[in-house]
């Protein structure tokens, strides 16, 4: 259980960190900031009316400054706050809002990491997320989350945001909620490349804070505050990890004879198979290193290099990294499965490489493995009692193209091969941009969602991919730059499923 | 997929107002949300482009909160930056990107109306990716707005002020409004401060001088001070002026285009850029970008120090051979031409000697004009990018270094905020060269490669091989044909541009130039032989009679005829390219297969290019190494004292380490074999003859851009053209498919 603020105690701290915020924004007094807090409180009925909805109607017989500083008095309460399970270094805060039918926005609840937010800035954050939503159709609790990005230069903070259908109050009311994460404005780029794992992970907890406040709205904030630290150690992890400059000489592009080729080309081949994304497992941490700098040279981005890690201490597994090394004999399942792509799994010690199935059915075991750990947590189990069935599969053979590229790499006088690897690697993207050509005309001339087993053979044999391998080394890297392609070729599982459903019940 | 809908809002609320854009199928709508009617489309891109969207209730939403400025004065509340929101909108299935900025307005409530410029989309993973360049874009286009809008402004508060001024008796206004004193002089000090701040800025709009009576002025100060019921706002154009609302709307429909193209061109785009704004030895083909050559690799390998830089690009300058086919061979041949007024050929640019003075870094150009465009920082008022302090905008800052640095050092914490460098740089959208994927998608800005397909399948292997081992190595494809046939030959010279190697120039305009001259869709002049260093593919007038000395060195295609005479093809590397066994579904897919080959045949070159390069620097030093006596030091540059260097073609006696092995097939290179033993190898065996030319030809390209760059660089005049005078037996050859 997090510790709840004494609003006494807090009341000096919470200024003393308005006043700093103030200072660096050089805009606000000291004044102007206790003003913000409410403790001026002459301000017109009419304008806190209007702010209400997010307009801020200036009086014209009035200087505008005697207006702008008014602010509700009691929008924000002072027992909210509570500090951000889990240490953090960016998350300026996380906020749950609800928007009130009398008062308009409200701010619910505030897990404060790095800073305690002013209650200009909460409202702020409050009215942006939720100021619109009023009125929509689609207020019933099944309705879709919404998801918003905000970048705020005026208050320094930029924040995503996620709006929610959810009972409320005495009668269950049908609420408009809002769970936003907030960070500095300074640190939007590095957020940027990490968009796509906090908007997964967001999801999941809004589905978490859903079923919480279902069962039970008044215990729901302090259950879902414990809920909040896996998400926050592990959003830590993958915020600082990142990988210093390769030492070149030592990877195995310029010593390849720590490897057997044959293995080399297994690891990369399953490497770009699963997009990139690849978990080295061993004993010795500078020897998983130094393999995580050669395999980091194969990634078709640069940016991927900002979300991999060397071996860390204490060292564990961190989902969604790109690349990563953790020093261990084996990984579970059940930590894979975190992931939103497929991985790899390459063992140093006994040089066996495995990888989870293919994109389109990993998508449907993640799915089920998300759904059995909500529905534990709704049952208050203490574990998941999910299971994958052979979640890994080893990789026997290396892909012709792997084959051909590191023959031609090991050909190169050693100056060479660094610019000559980029250059294949970007071969490769080319060729896997043909792939995506190829099937989206098939795609438009047949006006299908997803091709024929014969027109997949067809484009095949037309691109020389008769092996299975290069086959599903090209749409690993396609559906990175195309995503959806993988459904378009190799078919929807959840679809077979159901089809395979049908079949079964009218053989009957 | 595929298409793309576009829809662009502007509206103005109370305070604010929206512009926006809907991805597939294509439009875009704009709506204003006025301070007496609420929110209302302005205007969409394209027109009449919102289609099903609803754009009344996407407005609403957008507007509905509030974005001013709650400082604690006027001008704080005057200057309020902009800001930008990504939100999903399920019900229509859409994403849209919303930009918020202000502008500012005597006549509105708190002088100012917020407007909003959205940009929508069916793909819901496009904006989040490619944030930036629409932030980059979207704020070059408020920027234009607002910096008209400041000058009407500022012009509105001096014609105020001036109008109080002549007002005998303030007390009038009051009488009138039933205001109180107060409240008239506070306006009147609102109107001072805003008119000392915009003071600060520029200072060169001329007022117009209106003869304004006392009692028109007092009429406009009462409408202007006091809103009357009944009274409309301003529209966009009479906020921002007509020049500047138009400057604005063009760039509105610019940036559409542009974030319009799929986001996988975005991304490829994006990833080109590491390598695209060296540059000095870019390669392309036709219009697409293929590859860079400059040594910005090696940054990757600071441990490998044999890497070469490209502060060794003086060497070049002593090897501006051109191979055997411009070297003594040309001289020869000019010799035999007196009678003809002839350039001098490039081997004599040699004594153009590089001063030996340390070069400026090649492959990274201080300033380029054509980056302007594109640069924030080249915007003459303060932009909101700018005000954000915490983001640097860099363009020199090295991406690919960048690329290798610690993340954590780039965050810093909170006394360091000067360190995001890197990814917020201003992206190069030049227009003749882009990134390949823009063709196949068919969002090129030219057609070039269109018609490859039928071209394939129209004529027969032979002939259009025999066409294309011209084009690639450089030699000077004419097609002829009568008058009625202009049209037709000019869509094939059209299509074929796609295969002449080129240079992607430093500026635009230089580019522009150079293409225009590479190509002659319809010539009707005869051309001389000076003419063969820039024009590579022409289609020319039957009638028009070629010039002996000419037609010896050209390859001649007779479109009526449909014959060829030109050096026959005998390599391999084309095979791939025109075997007809492969089926492709639409052109896009061929010209996606055209590009992989192209840039397979690149990654030989640059292998070849390298080699040469790391050969001479090595030679270099062992020349320093054998004293300061000896002649090759004296005069280091000159073709003259390395006589030698011209006269042969590269690698044929050069040391050539080991790269035979790279052009080997996979078949023939052992995985298992030691990488580390090097044997020494014929190379020219292993490739045929007429794929080396081509590979020869396009090393050539490169250098000579090099040096070219090089001379630009230290401020000497450019070298002239090359012209390469090929004396390859020719064939006949007839077009037997019908």
């Amino acid at each position: 259980m997090d510790q709840i603020f004494v609003p006494e105690q807090q009341n000096t701290q919470t200024q003393h960190r308005l006043l700093l915020l103030g200072e660096r924004q050089g805009k606000k007094s000291p004044e102007g900031v206790e003003k913000s807090l409410g403790l001026n409180d002459s301000g017109s009925t009419w304008s806190n009316f209007w702010r209400g909805f997010g307009w801020n109607i200036a009086d014209k017989n009035k200087p505008s400054h005697n207006i702008t500083h008014n602010g509700p008095s009691k929008r924000v309460a002072r027992n909210i706050f509570s500090v951000l399970p889990g240490d953090t270094q960016w998350i300026s805060c996380i906020l749950v809002s609800r928007w009130d039918n009398i008062s308009g926005p409200r701010v619910e609840h505030v897990w404060s990491g790095t800073e305690t937010l002013g209650e200009d800035n909460l409202m702020s954050v409050s009215r942006q997320t939720l100021c619109g939503e009023l009125a929509r159709e689609d207020t019933d609790e099944n309705a879709s989350v919404e998801s918003k990005f905000h970048l705020l230069p005026e208050i320094g903070y930029c924040f995503t945001s996620f709006v929610f259908t959810a009972p409320y109050g005495q009668n269950a009311a049908s609420s408009r909620f809002s769970l936003s994460i907030v960070v500095r404005m300074k640190l939007y780029q590095k957020y940027l490349m990490l968009h796509n794992i906090v908007e997964d992970r967001m999801l999941q907890l809004v589905s978490q804070l859903q079923t919480l406040l279902v069962k039970d709205w008044s215990t729901a904030i302090n259950v879902f505050s414990v809920q909040l630290q896996p998400f926050v150690t592990k959003m830590e992890d993958v915020f600082h990890s990142s990988l210093p400059p390769p030492l070149l000489s030592r990877t195995f592009v310029h010593h390849p004879s720590q490897y057997t080729p044959e293995f080399i080309s297994r690891v990369v081949t399953s490497h770009l198979q699963t997009h990139g994304s690849t978990i080295i497992i061993g004993s010795d941490p500078e020897r998983i290193n130094t393999f995580i700098d050669s395999l980091c040279m194969f990634n078709i981005s640069w940016n991927e290099r900002h979300r991999s890690s060397h071996c860390r201490s204490p060292s564990t597994f961190i989902p969604d990294l790109a690349i990563q090394g953790v020093v261990t004999t084996t990984i579970s399942e059940e930590e894979v499965i975190q992931s939103m792509l497929p991985s790899t799994v390459v063992d140093l010690n006994t040089f066996i490489v495995k990888q989870t199935p293919p994109f389109h059915e990993y998508n449907i075991l993640r799915k089920n493995y998300l759904r059995s750990q909500l529905d534990s947590r709704d049952k208050s189990l203490q574990e998941n009692p999910w299971k994958a069935q052979e979640l890994f599969r080893v990789v026997k053979t290396g892909a012709p193209l792997v084959d051909k590229l590191l023959g031609e790499l090991y050909g190169c006088p050693t100056y060479l091969r660094t610019p000559f690897l980029v250059q294949s690697v970007k071969l490769l993207v080319r060729k896997a941009i043909q792939l995506i050509r190829y099937v989206q005309a098939e795609i438009e001339r047949s006006h299908v969602r997803q091709l024929e087993a014969n027109t997949v053979k067809k484009i095949r044999v037309h691109m020389d991919l008769g092996q299975e391998s290069d086959f599903y080394l090209l749409l690993g890297i396609a559906e990175k730059l195309f995503p959806g392609i993988y459904v378009m070729l190799a078919g929807d599982p959840a679809f077979f499923i159901e089809l395979q459903f049908i079949e079964l019940f009218e053989s009957f | 997929m595929g298409v793309d809908e576009q829809n662009y809002v502007d509206s103005d609320a109370e305070n604010a107002s929206s512009l926006r854009q809907l991805d597939q199928p294509s439009n875009t709508a704009s709506s204003e949300f006025s301070e007496l009617e609420g929110p209302i489309p302005l205007f969409t891109v394209p027109e009449g482009g919102a289609g099903a969207f609803n754009v009344n209730e996407f407005v609403l939403r957008i507007m509905a909160v509030d974005n001013q400025n709650k400082g604690s004065d006027i001008v704080e509340n005057t200057s309020t930056k902009d800001m930008q929101v990504v939100l999903s909108e399920h019900k229509e299935g859409a994403t849209a990107y919303v930009h918020h900025f202000n502008l500012l307005d005597l006549y509105a409530r708190g002088y100012v109306r917020p407007i909003c410029i959205s940009y929508i989309t069916r793909d819901p993973k496009k904006i989040m990716c490619h944030f930036e360049d629409f932030l980059q874009s979207f704020s070059e286009v408020t920027e234009i707005f607002k910096s008209g809008n400041r000058q009407i402004f500022r012009k509105d508060i001096s014609l105020q002020l001036d109008k109080i001024d002549k007002l005998k008796n303030i007390q009038e206004v009051e009488d009138i409004t039933g205001r109180t004193p107060e409240t008239m002089s506070e306006y009147i000090t609102d109107l001072k401060i805003l008119h000392g701040g915009m003071e600060e800025e520029e200072d060169s709009i001329e007022l117009s001088e209106e003869n304004s009576t006392e009692e028109s002025a007092l009429k406009d100060i009462i409408v202007s001070y006091f809103n009357t019921p009944g009274a409309t706002l301003r529209t966009l154009e009479q906020l921002c002026g007509q020049s500047m609302y138009s400057k604005g709307k063009k760039a509105i429909r610019d940036a559409w285009r542009m974030l319009k193209r799929p986001a996988i061109v975005l991304a490829l785009e994006r990833e080109d850029q590491y390598f695209f704004e060296s540059g000095s030895c870019n390669l392309s083909m036709g219009s697409s970008f293929l590859m860079n050559f400059s040594a910005l690799y090696d940054n990757l390998s600071p441990d490998i120090s044999k890497s070469v830089s490209h502060d060794d690009m003086k060497s070049w300058a002593s090897y501006v051979t051109i191979g055997r086919r411009g070297g003594q061979d040309a001289l020869d041949a000019y010799r035999r031409q007196e009678e003809m007024d002839l350039r001098r050929p490039s081997i004599d640019t040699s004594e153009n000697t590089v001063s030996p003075d340390p070069s400026p870094r090649l492959g990274r150009r201080p300033e380029s004009p054509s980056w302007g465009r594109n640069n924030p920082l080249s915007l003459s008022t303060p932009g909101p990018l700018r005000d954000w302090g915490d983001i640097s905008i860099d363009s020199e800052s090295d991406s690919m270094v960048s690329a290798f640095t610690p993340v954590k050092d780039h965050l810093g914490g909170d006394s360091s905020p000067e360190t995001t460098h890197g990814s917020f740089k201003s992206r190069r959208y030049d227009k003749s060269i882009e990134n390949f994927s823009a063709n196949i998608w068919n969002v090129a800005n030219t057609t070039s490669g269109r018609g490859l397909l039928d071209l394939r399948n129209r004529y027969n292997s032979l002939f259009l091989r025999t066409v294309m081992f011209s084009l690639l190595r450089g030699r000077t494809v004419i097609i002829l044909g009568n008058n009625y046939n202009e049209t037709a030959v000019g869509k094939l010279v059209t299509c074929l541009t796609s295969f002449i190697p080129g240079t992607s120039s430093v500026t635009e305009e230089e580019e522009k130039k150079k293409i225009a001259k590479v190509t002659s869709k319809w010539h009707t002049k005869s051309i001389k032989l000076s003419d063969l260093s820039t024009l590579k593919l022409i289609g020319m007038k039957r009638d028009i009679t070629l010039p002996k000395v000419v037609e010896r060195y050209v390859t001649i295609w007779d479109y009526e005829a449909e014959t060829i005479l030109g050096p026959p093809y005998t390599g391999n590397l084309l095979d791939d390219l025109l075997s007809t066994k492969k089926v492709w579904p639409d052109e896009n897919t061929f010209l996606a297969h055209i590009q992989c080959i192209l840039f397979d045949l690149a990654i030989k070159v640059y292998i070849m290019y390298q080699s040469q390069l790391y050969a001479s620097t090595e030679k270099d030093k062992r020349s320093s190494n054998e004293g300061p006596g000896s002649p090759d030091r004296a005069h280091p540059y000159t073709g003259r004292t390395k006589p030698e260097t011209p006269q042969q073609p590269p690698g044929s006696t050069r040391k050539m380490p080991q790269i035979s092995k790279v052009f080997r097939s996979a078949s023939e290179s052992n995985l298992l074999r030691s990488p580390q033993k090097e044997t020494s190898h014929n190379w020219s065996k292993n490739i045929p003859r007429n794929d080396m030319q081509i590979i020869e030809h396009l090393v050539e390209i490169v250098k000579m851009r090099q040096v070219s760059w090089y001379h630009q660089c230290t401020g000497q005049p450019e070298a002239p053209g090359v012209i390469q005078l090929d004396y390859s037996p020719v064939r006949r050859f007839k077009n037997s498919r019908k």
